[in-house]
C-alpha cells in the first residue's frame, strides 16, 4: 500500500463519492417517507394503472407488507443498479486507465514501487471505496428509517441486504477495474468497463418483462443477486454469494496478474 | 551504470529498436540522438521498466531494470518525452506528490531549481505553457537528488535563456559526478554537454562516438553573402569547396581549412556570414560522407 498514491485516489474521488452518496440517501428518505403500511394497497393499484411489463422490468414486483420488503421492493429492484453503478464505472475507471490513458501513470510506475505495490493500492482503493459508499449509505438510512418509522426496520436483515449488495458490487467492481487495468486507452476501459455492466442490466430487465424473456435471467450476473430470496431465507442466496465473491477474486487476481505484465506505452 | 544491450522491442506495426546496444558508463553524461520517431523514447521506456523488450536487456547498477524498478528507481530521476502530469495539481502540489512517492523531504535543492529556472510553481498545470510543464517535469527529475538521471528531449519547449540555463546545470550535474543518459533531436544541446552520444535512425543504432570526434568530422557549412560579382568569381576561384545559392550567395563548405577561408574571404567584398544549421540527418550524411544516405 503506496500512502501517497493512496491519499491522491480519495482527494480525486471524494467530491462524486460524496454526492452521489448523498443523491442515494435521498432517494432512500424519499422512497421511506412513502411507506405507509396501510396504503400499500393505494401504491400497488397504482403501479397497477401502469403496464405489467414496464413494472417487472424496472423490478418493482413485490412491495410485500413491512418497511424493509418495501425498501427492497423500490430499491434493491432498480435503484441500486443506477447510482452506484455510476460510481464503480467512473471510480475503477480513474485508477488505472485515466491514469495511462493522460500519461500521468509515468510519475507514478518512475518511483521506487513495484508495479505489484502501485496495482494493490489501486485495488484497495477500489475496494474500500465501493464498501464505505455502501456502509454509508445503509447507516444513513437506517438513521432515516428509525427516524421516520422507529422500530419498525427489520435491522438485522437490512443489514445482511446490504452486505449482500456489497457483495453484488465487489463483483461488478472487480469487473471494471480489470478493464481499467488492461486498457491502453479511456476507450477500450470504458467500452469493456461500462459495457459489462450495463449489458447484465438490459438483459436482466427484459428478464423481467414476461415469462417468455425469463430465459434472458441465466445470461446475467445480477441474477445471483435477489434481495427478495434473502428475505424468505433461500438458500439460493448462499450459492449467489459464493459465485459472486468467485467472480472479484478471480476479476481482481487477474487484474493484478496482467498489470505486472504488461507493457506500459505512456 | 546504464547499460542496454542488444535490446530489441517491436510494436504490432513493425516499427521499434532493434539489437541496441550501447553503455552509460557512471559519471558520464552521454547523448542519444536521432531524428523524431527513431526509437529514442521506445529505448527509455525500456531503461524504466515500462515495457517488456522482445529480446535482450536493460540494466542499472547491474539490476535488470523492468524487474527491478522499485529499486532502480528510488536513485533516478526521469523526464518524460511527453509531459503529462496531474492536470489539477499546481506546480508544488506536483512536487509534494512526488516526493512523497519518493519518500524524500528534503526540499532545498527542489526550492533552488525553481528559483533558478524561475518556475511560477504555484500555478495549476494545466494552465501552464509548454515551456513551463517542461520546467515542472525538469525540476523533478532533478529534485529528489538521483545520481542516475534519464531525460528524454529535456530542452523541447524551453526558451533559448532557458536552454543554456539547463545546459550549465547539465554541467555543474556532470561535475557532482551524476549519470545523465539524454535523448535529443538537437545536436547543439549534446555537443555542449555531452561526452559520447550514440545516433539512432530507424530502430537501430548507426553510431556510437566521443562528440571530440564527431565534430572534427562534421563539416561546417556558411552562407557567405557578397557585396559584389566579382567577389563570387574569386570565391568560385579559390580552393574552397563552393556551390552559389543565387547571384548574390555561396554556399562554402570546410574539410579542416577555416584559416583558407578568412584569408579568401578578407580579400573579397563581404556583406554578411551565416553558418548553417545542421539538422541530425545532415550531420550524419556529412559524417559519412555524401554516399551514405539515412
Amino acid at each position: 500500500m503506496i500512502r501517497a498514491l493512496f491519499n491522491y485516489n480519495i482527494k480525486t474521488n471524494r467530491v462524486l463519492f460524496v454526492s452521489l452518496v448523498l443523491v442515494m440517501t435521498m432517494y432512500y428518505s424519499i422512497m421511506i417517507s412513502m411507506y405507509d403500511p396501510d396504503s400499500i394497497d393505494a401504491i400497488q393499484a397504482m403501479l397497477d394503472a401502469f403496464p405489467q411489463e414496464m413494472i417487472s422490468a424496472l423490478g418493482f414486483t413485490n412491495f410485500g407488507d413491512t418497511l424493509l420488503t418495501f425498501i427492497s421492493g423500490y430499491i434493491y429492484g432498480f435503484l441500486i443498479f443506477l447510482f452506484p453503478m455510476i460510481f464503480t464505472i467512473v471510480t475503477n475507471h480513474k485508477l488505472i486507465a485515466s491514469l495511462v490513458d493522460k500519461g500521468s501513470m509515468i510519475s507514478i510506475v518512475a518511483s521506487p514501487h513495484s508495479r505489484l505495490k502501485i496495482i494493490t493500492t489501486q485495488l484497495l482503493t477500489s475496494i474500500l471505496m465501493i464498501s464505505s459508499f455502501f456502509i454509508l449509505t445503509t447507516i444513513l438510512s437506517m438513521v432515516v428509517a428509525e427516524l421516520m418509522f422507529p422500530h419498525e426496520l427489520d435491522i438485522s436483515m437490512y443489514i445482511k441486504l446490504n452486505l449482500y449488495t456489497i457483495v453484488l458490487y465487489l463483483a461488478i467492481s472487480s469487473i471494471v477495474f480489470f478493464a481499467s487495468s488492461i486498457a491502453n486507452d479511456a476507450k477500450t476501459s470504458l467500452s469493456i468497463g461500462v459495457g459489462i455492466p450495463v449489458s447484465f442490466l438490459v438483459i436482466q430487465m427484459l428478464s423481467g418483462i414476461g415469462d417468455q424473456f425469463k430465459w434472458l435471467e441465466n445470461f446475467t450476473m445480477y441474477t445471483l443477486f435477489d434481495p427478495q430470496k434473502m428475505i424468505d431465507g433461500e438458500s439460493f442466496v448462499n450459492i449467489g454469494i459464493a459465485t459472486l465473491l468467485l467472480i472479484s477474486m478471480l476479476c481482481y487476481g487477474a487484474s493484478i496478474y496482467y498489470f505486472n505484465k504488461r507493457n506500459l506505452y505512456i | 551504470m546504464i547499460k542496454v544491450d542488444h535490446l530489441t522491442k517491436t510494436y504490432t506495426n513493425g516499427n521499434g529498436i532493434f539489437d541496441v546496444s550501447f553503455e552509460v558508463n557512471k559519471g558520464e553524461v552521454f547523448g542519444f540522438l536521432g531524428p523524431n520517431g527513431a526509437g529514442k523514447t521506445t529505448t527509455i521506456r525500456q531503461c524504466l521498466g515500462f515495457t517488456n523488450a522482445n529480446s535482450g536487456s536493460c540494466t542499472i547498477n547491474g539490476l535488470d531494470s523492468r524487474a527491478h524498478s522499485d529499486i532502480i528507481h528510488k536513485n533516478l530521476g526521469y523526464l518524460p518525452g511527453e509531459i503529462a502530469f496531474f492536470d489539477d495539481m499546481t506546480g508544488l502540489q506536483y512536487f509534494d506528490f512526488i516526493q512523497a512517492l519518493h519518500g524524500y523531504k528534503d526540499k532545498t535543492l527542489r526550492n533552488d531549481l525553481i528559483k533558478r529556472f524561475e518556475l511560477e510553481s504555484d500555478r495549476k498545470i494545466k494552465k501552464m505553457s509548454k515551456g513551463m510543464k517542461q520546467k515542472v517535469a525538469l525540476i523533478s527529475a532533478f529534485m529528489n537528488n538521483p545520481d542516475v538521471i534519464i531525460l528524454d528531449e529535456p530542452t523541447s519547449g524551453l526558451d533559448p535563456l532557458m536552454q543554456q540555463r539547463f545546459i550549465e546545470f547539465i554541467l555543474e550535474q556532470k561535475i557532482l559526478g551524476k549519470t545523465i543518459l539524454m535523448s535529443s533531436h538537437m545536436f547543439e544541446e549534446v555537443e555542449r554537454t555531452c561526452e559520447r552520444v550514440a545516433i539512432i535512425k530507424e530502430g537501430r543504432i548507426v553510431a556510437t562516438e566521443k562528440i571530440k570526434d564527431l565534430k572534427e568530422k562534421i563539416q561546417k557549412q556558411y552562407v557567405v553573402t557578397t557585396k559584389d560579382k566579382s567577389s563570387i568569381q574569386k570565391l568560385f576561384k579559390s580552393n574552397l569547396e563552393c556551390h552559389q545559392v543565387n547571384s548574390h550567395q555561396v554556399e562554402i563548405t570546410l574539410h579542416n581549412n577555416t584559416q583558407e577561408m578568412l584569408e579568401v574571404l578578407g580579400s573579397c567584398q563581404i556583406e554578411s556570414i551565416d553558418s548553417i544549421h545542421q539538422s541530425i540527418e545532415q550531420i550524419f550524411i556529412s559524417y559519412y560522407g555524401k554516399g551514405v544516405s539515412l
